[in-house]
């Protein structure tokens, strides 16, 4: 290995472990999640956070937003929101000499790190806007277009439980996020931690480890890692597997799924596995690391038919199936 | 040292050879404990039934076909390298890196991270040991195989007498002589030897030819034994007259005698020491060629010697009468020389007469054989008629007529054998099938009758008796007798049911069908004729 590459990788684990230890010292027992709130930072993709309420999703992207020193901003979704609320608008300025001028006023989008909490409340024009923002990272108000500083990391989240009163992410917006982690209850043993954290005079204080840069150098990094065509083929085929009527559709999937993941989950598996490879100390992708973040990749991508949603099928256990009856090509 | 790529590539090869050769290994082994129990079936039962070696090659050929077939298509299809790669990192936990580094040899792409990812897969490839991670091996199976492969060997090498080794290539002949058809046959190959030394004859090796012939199934017994009947008879062609000549030795020796001088040459010819004689006469030659002077007594008595006519000792006569003619005319080198012919005479009459003895004793030797060969044709004919339905038995015999014809077959006229009908006399043997033996009494139906042996003493007592009351001489009707039988024999069998106060030794005696049931009511008939007869 040439130096270089190896104080590469050396640089990004350091970091990484540096950054999960200190929102560890907040989050407790959300280990995988907080491994695949990092691996989407460093894979420049969003989050779609998925869990009832009181869990400590919001808890752990401002801690995570404290670690990375980037500018942080929380929205709050309601169905009253309005896209201007989050893009920012136009307002009219008056001078010291009375001149009146439209002036932009940059709205919470324009930060680095975004919390869309519980995201379904607002309407779908709202969310709209928001996911214009995450795909495109510019926001457009009236005439003009306005860049979003990279990094621009967005974190989402939803409650699975009301239902009532909430919008549905359509397909095409769910696609948008690169990952969707399932935020459940933690343990007993990591509730006693919690309690003794939280239920004390001092909070624990979290450093900031992180700064934009050198997130936009750990992504270079992780785009460098090479991945074999086999490996590519397997991400291919899972992805594949998950689209019914098809060649490499699995009987689940015919039975259940109504529409398959689109390439964007290849990229999804692929980015979040040279960042997995990197963390293993490896300098390139394997088959393990693509199984690793297909669930996550994978989820919220796989739309259930109507016998599946009767049924209430778990997509999980659909691509779970997948993953274990598709073989690793050679 | 060489270069990461050529290193990966080289391991991976090694593994794949490695690999293909414990997988043919692994597949021959399993193959051969399924495939080598087929010959092993064929040659226990080959021990029951012995197979031809036609037949043995023929399954072998196709076992080995089909072996080779099976066995190919087991091992057909070879592992890629990049399937190697896949197997080397599954069993070194690699997590694909030997995969992806081989693929991007296969694929080259200038980057540095690829150069380092080959490089990391380089220097894990130098550490491998193959036979840590591919270790040679010897399936377990192979052990089976071996056993297997022993117990045929084995089977070849069992100690019984019917056993053929097939690893020597050899196999059932069509026909197997017994030990001492084989002894017969061997003996009678030496004395034929013997006379043809003497008689530059080529008897032994025919002889031999016929027994290949009949072993190898290119001809049936029946052809076995015309042929070594014809062998027999040329062998008794020209044959000579022993006898004849033996009394004629006799006689000259008898006339020999009275010379005190030839006395010794009576005396070998008499004890049948010819070459002896032929010495002692060459003695007397040369003492006549030596004294110049022809003795008269010797003349008379050669003279006297020579008149004698029997068939096979005219050279000789006639050379002592020429001996006599030269010593009479007092001609001593003549009758040195004639009596050298008669010396020579008794040496080649002697070497003849030797090997007449030779052919007659292989002449024997060849019609114990040719009994024994016809006795088991017989004896298997019979079997096979026994065997078959009557339907099948009548159409092989319609089909060969002339096969059968002698001892096998029926005589066509009636209840009566040729010789004034005796039940069970064999009928005459057909020209050079040797002595028949009847296994059928005459005019019976062959298919359902019991065979007979020679007639008994009391049956032929009983025909030559005249009895009262009995319609015809000699045998009851048939049917009558077929109608009592059953219904005695039904009776017997009813009577089996009932309970018995005989102990079972005695039942025994009682179920003991000594009496064939036809001459039952003769056997009757008679006591009860005689006991009339001693009434008064």
């Amino acid at each position: 290995m040439s130096k270089t590459i190896e104080d590469q990788v050396s640089t990004f684990q350091q970091l990484f472990h540096s950054v999960k230890e200190e929102v560890a010292k907040v989050i407790v027992g959300y280990d995988d999640v907080i491994d695949g709130v990092l691996m989407s930072l460093l894979a420049n993709g969003h989050v779609l956070l998925e869990g009832v309420p009181g869990l400590g999703k919001t808890r752990l992207v401002s801690t995570l937003a404290d670690v990375v020193h980037l500018k942080f901003s929380r929205i709050q979704f309601t169905p009253d929101l309005m896209p201007a609320d989050i893009t920012g608008t136009n307002i009219v300025q008056e001078n010291a000499s009375g001149e009146r001028s439209l002036e932009f006023q940059p709205g919470p989008i324009f930060a680095h790190v975004i919390l869309a909490d519980e995201v379904n409340r607002a309407t779908p024009k709202t969310q709209s806007a928001l996911l214009e923002a995450m795909e495109e990272q510019s926001v457009t108000v009236g005439k003009r277009t306005y860049r979003l500083d990279a990094p621009f990391f967005v974190l989402a989240t939803q409650n699975p439980l009301e239902m009532e009163g909430t919008y549905p992410l359509p397909e095409a917006q769910l696609d948008r996020f690169f990952v969707k982690l399932k935020v459940d209850y933690p343990s007993a043993d990591s509730l006693h931690v919690i309690l003794n954290r939280t239920t004390q005079v001092e909070s624990p204080q979290v450093s900031r480890i992180l700064d934009g840069p050198q997130i936009l150098e750990m992504r270079k990094t992780v785009r460098s890692v090479p991945i074999a065509r086999p490996v590519q083929e397997y991400a291919i085929r899972i992805m594949l597997a998950t689209h019914p009527n098809t060649p490499y559709a699995h009987e689940l999937t015919n039975r259940f799924v109504r529409c398959g993941a689109s390439p964007r989950a290849s990229q999804a598996m692929v980015i979040g596995g040279k960042v997995r490879a990197l963390l293993n100390n490896r300098l390139y992708v394997s088959c393990e690391d693509i199984r690793a973040v297909a669930l996550g990749a994978l989820r919220h991508r796989v739309l259930l038919s109507f016998e599946g949603e009767a049924e209430r099928v778990d997509p999980d256990s659909i691509i779970n199936a997948i993953l274990e009856a598709t073989e690793e090509p050679s | 040292m060489p270069d990461d790529r050529e290193t990966v590539v080289a391991l991976l090869e090694r593994i794949a050879r490695r690999r293909r050769r414990n997988r043919f290994l692994r597949e021959a082994a399993a193959g051969l404990s399924v495939l080598l129990l087929f010959p092993i079936a064929f040659k226990v039962v080959d021990l029951a039934v012995p197979f031809r070696g036609a037949a043995v090659a023929l399954f072998f050929g196709i076992w080995l076909a089909a072996s080779t077939v099976y066995l190919a298509w087991r091992l057909r299809g070879r592992e890629s390298l990049a399937q190697i790669a896949a197997y080397l990192d599954r069993a070194l936990g690699a997590n694909d890196q030997i995969k992806t580094a081989y693929w991007f040899i296969r694929n080259p792409t200038p980057s540095p991270w690829v150069d380092a990812q080959i490089h990391q897969a380089g220097d894990r490839a130098r550490r491998i040991e193959l036979e840590t991670i591919c270790p040679r091996q010897l399936p377990s199976t192979s052990f089976i195989a071996a056993g297997l492969v022993l117990l045929l060997a084995g089977l070849n090498f069992l100690p019984l007498p019917w056993n053929h080794n097939w690893l020597y290539l050899q196999a059932a002949p069509a026909f197997s002589l017994s030990e001492d058809e084989q002894a017969l046959v061997e003996q009678a190959k030496m004395l034929l030897q013997r006379a043809e030394a003497v008689q530059e004859a080529r008897t032994a090796e025919d002889v031999q030819k016929v027994m290949n012939a009949l072993e190898a199934g290119e001809i049936s017994i029946a052809e076995a034994l015309r042929r070594l009947a014809e062998i027999q008879q040329a062998l008794d062609e020209g044959n000579l007259d022993l006898e004849s000549i033996e009394h004629g030795l006799d006689e000259i020796a008898s006339d020999l005698a009275e010379s005190e001088r030839l006395e010794s040459v009576a005396n070998s010819i008499s004890e049948r020491e010819l070459a002896e004689a032929a010495r002692r006469m060459r003695d007397i030659a040369e003492e006549i060629q030596a004294s110049q002077r022809a003795d008269r007594e010797i003349q008379e008595k050669l003279e006297q010697a020579s008149e004698n006519p029997r068939a096979g000792l005219e050279q000789l006569a006639e050379r002592m009468r020429q001996a006599a003619e030269a010593l009479k005319r007092q001609e001593t080198e003549g009758a040195r020389l004639a009596l050298e012919k008669t010396a020579e005479e008794l040496e080649a009459l002697s070497e003849k007469m030797q090997g007449q003895q030779f052919k007659n004793e292989a002449s024997r030797r060849l019609q114990d054989l040719r009994q024994s060969l016809d006795e088991r044709r017989r004896n298997s004919g019979g079997r096979q008629k026994q065997q078959a339905p009557p339907m099948q038995a009548s159409s092989e015999s319609a089909e060969q007529p002339d096969r059968d014809a002698g001892a096998m077959q029926p005589a066509p006229d009636g209840p009566q054998g040729p010789e004034g009908g005796q039940p069970g006399a064999p009928l005459p043997a057909a020209p050079g099938e040797g002595e028949g033996g009847g296994l059928f009494p005459t005019g019976a139906n062959t298919a359902e009758q019991p065979l007979f042996g020679e007639p008994t003493e009391l049956a032929v007592q009983l025909e030559r008796e005249e009895l009262t009351g009995q319609p015809q001489g000699g045998a009851p009707p048939a049917k009558k007798n077929d109608e009592e039988a059953s219904r005695q024999e039904r009776s017997r069998l009813d009577y089996r049911n009932t309970p018995s106060d005989l102990s079972p030794a005695q039942k025994d005696l009682l179920h003991q069908d000594r009496i064939p049931w036809e001459y039952r009511q003769l056997v009757k008939q008679y006591l009860l004729a005689i006991r009339a007869a001693q009434k008064p």
